[in-house]
């Protein structure tokens, strides 16, 4: 319960700030246009930077500023259920991107079986059985509907 | 009025033909499955499927696509209620209130009023379309770059300012969708902006992967929470796919005013069933008496924006069919066939292929009517979904996703964003912004961007084409008291709270 009362509105505020200062200066140094107004391009994101970066300010001013403490000390000191929950995301991502990178080469059936397993492994743990079959289930049957019923092309096995 | 009845009855009789009949429930079925995989909605849907018309003539063809277009708005909403996956910008707000009813073991009132309410909102916006269809076209027509724009920011800043005592953080989210929406080449000048050297984002960033990041994503690390705890439960008794009383009464009446709501934003180019079933979602939770209860299990949260999208369906013809202007990705598709086969939709279709449009408009009524009828009996099917525990159920929505991604442009690139907008969705929760309003602004961001320079443009720089029109004006209205109608409410209520402190 002690979780809901951490209030990140000032730590939020200051990020948005930052977040509106950078895009401002990126949308202020891209290339001018060639053909009528040169700044034309530009005027629009030029104003949503400017916005954002107010907001982030009213944001930050109306916070409570002792709570920063409060709320970093509750990033840093996690229970071990939030430790775990942050263990999942973060093996997730890593196999997601692990898919991405092996997707085009192995084709999607393997890579997706492999991308599956490790899910599953994350989220079912160790019961083989049960996760080979779904993984196998899941690769190919997809492949099956993209491939053939939809006429959406996936890559296929390698090798063939 | 007498002939557009004549011409009416003679399209229900050729859409009425059996072979018609299967045609439409074919299409109804196909498009349904196809609208519940994550990212493949009604557009992906009918693209996917039009090959299956080309050996039609153009009658059937039409109808065929009318099936598989309204069972795709069917399916996309089945999976916004059942994995709080929807299927595009349309079934948005199906999320809203259908999951949270899903997860507190209503998920068969969910299924069944929304598909009640789809059949209502279709079928009501049918009947306007045939009555309004040409005035409706006429007042679209008023609609310049400059009232686009206001449009847009007015429905941008209804759902930012949703978010009750939220609101500052409710336009943060805005403004970074509108941020993300300009990552891409710039349609009007070429120039590259924000795309960092990345070949595959010179194109923008499709919206799907933003929704599908944010939800399904997000869905599946919050589930990961519930895994650690072993504490959630599969559904494993199934009751009847039904409403009860109470239920119908408290959705009869925003079913009934989001249909007239969702067919005008349909009708408009451009704005479309996300605009259409968010406003009406809006609207339902000023108009309602527990406006706390909204994303929590509302059943009008689900009922009024299903029936405004459906509705919207309708509604996005009438451009495309009168005027020659697709409203939406989906009838832009559909358009592109019936250019495949010869047709010329505009003023003139009506008169020089009267059968094609009023079948269309006749099979409108009937796909909706089979629609709902093979609905109710598969979502008895679907809703054991639920049955699946949370540790399978969860990686098959993560994969599903990166397929349903992939299918949009067939590019791994868009893998990497996906994992990078479900993390930024899972530190929005973490940090109590709101996502509705960045969802919204990415899909409209760049429409409202050109619309905005187009009237810059006419108006030669000056800024008053903003207030040029009555219809401008009254729009710029409707966002100011958007903005600031919540702000006084909050402050009176603040004011109340703190006198009651005092007293104690």
């Amino acid at each position: 319960m002690e979780k809901q009362k951490v209030d990140f509105n000032a730590i939020t505020g200051i990020v948005v700030i930052l977040l509106g200062i950078i895009y401002t200066i990126m949308s202020y140094s891209l290339p001018k246009a060639a053909i009528g107004n040169e700044m034309d391009p530009l005027y629009f994101p030029l104003g949503l930077g400017i916005l954002l970066t107010v907001i982030g300010l009213i944001l930050f001013l109306k916070s409570d500023k002792a709570a920063i403490k409060v709320a970093l000390n509750s990033m840093m000191t996690k229970s071990p259920k939030d430790k775990e929950v942050t263990r999942m995301v973060v093996l997730t991502c890593i196999a997601a991107v692990l898919y991405g990178l092996l997707f085009e080469h192995l084709g999607f059936i393997i890579a997706t079986f492999g991308f599956m397993m490790s899910i599953l492994f994350i989220t079912n743990g160790k019961k083989y059985v049960v996760n080979t079959a779904v993984a196998i289930i899941f690769s190919v049957s997809i492949f099956a509907i993209f491939n053939y019923a939809l006429g959406i092309p996936l890559p296929g096995l390698p090798f063939l | 009025m007498i002939d557009i009845l004549q011409n009416l009855m003679s399209g229900f009789l050729i859409a009425l033909e059996p072979y018609h009949l299967f045609l439409i429930a074919a299409g109804g079925i196909l498009g349904t499955i196809v609208g519940m995989l994550p990212g493949l909605g009604p557009a992906t849907g009918v693209a996917v499927l039009i090959p299956i018309t080309f050996t039609m003539g153009p009658t059937a063809a039409m109808i065929t696509m009318a099936g598989i277009y309204y069972g795709a708005m069917f399916g996309g909403s089945r999976s916004s209620i059942l994995i709080n996956t929807p299927g595009d910008g349309a079934a948005l707000a199906a999320t809203f209130d259908g999951y949270p009813m899903a997860m507190k073991g209503k998920a068969e009132s969910a299924l069944a009023i929304s598909a009640i309410a789809s059949f209502i909102g279709g079928t009501i916006a049918a009947v306007f379309m045939v009555v309004l269809a040409t005035p409706v076209a006429r007042f679209a027509l008023k609609f310049g770059p400059a009232e686009y724009f206001l449009l847009m920011v007015a429905a941008l800043s209804m759902t930012a300012s949703m978010s009750k005592g939220n609101q500052l953080k409710g336009f943060i989210s805005l403004l970074i969708g509108l941020m993300i929406a300009t990552i891409g080449i710039d349609a009007q000048s070429g120039i590259k902006r924000f795309t960092f050297d990345i070949l595959e984002l010179q194109g923008g960033i499709d919206f799907l992967i933003v929704i599908i990041g944010i939800y399904a994503l997000g869905e599946v690390f919050k589930s990961y929470r519930s895994i650690a705890d072993g504490t959630k439960k599969a559904q494993k008794k199934f009751g009847k796919i039904w409403i009860t009383k109470d239920e119908w009464k408290r959705s009869k009446w925003p079913i009934l005013r989001s249909a007239p709501l969702g067919f005008i934003i349909g009708a408009l180019p451009g704005a479309g069933g996300t605009m259409a079933s968010l406003m009406s979602y809006n609207n339902e939770k000023q108009l309602s008496k527990h406006p706390e209860e909204f994303g929590h299990g509302a059943i009008e949260g689900l009922a009024a924006p299903e029936s405004a999208n459906n509705a919207a369906s309708v509604g996005a013809l009438i451009p495309m069919l009168t005027l020659g202007i697709p409203g939406s990705g989906t009838t832009a598709v559909m358009m592109g066939a019936l250019l495949m086969l010869g047709i010329q939709p505009g003023p003139l279709l009506f008169t020089q292929h009267p059968d094609v449009a009023w079948s269309l408009i006749a099979s409108m009524f009937i796909g909706n009517i089979i629609l709902a009828v093979i609905n109710i009996p598969l979502a008895g099917l679907l809703v054991r979904v639920l049955a699946i525990p949370a540790k399978v159920l969860y990686p098959i929505v993560l994969g599903l996703s990166f397929v349903g991604v992939y299918a949009i442009a067939g590019s791994v690139v868009d893998f990497y964003l996906l994992v990078l907008f479900g993390l930024a969705g899972f530190i929005m929760k973490k940090v109590n912004i709101p996502t509705a309003p960045m969802i919204l602004a990415v899909i409209v961001g760049n429409t409202m961007e050109q619309s905005f320079r187009q009237a810059i443009r006419i108006s030669d720089g000056s800024l008053g084409i903003f207030i040029g029109s009555t219809l401008a004006i009254a729009l710029i209205v409707i966002t100011i008291v958007s903005i600031v109608f919540p702000m006084i409410k909050d402050y009176f209520s603040n004011k109340k709270a703190s006198k009651l402190s005092d007293v104690a």
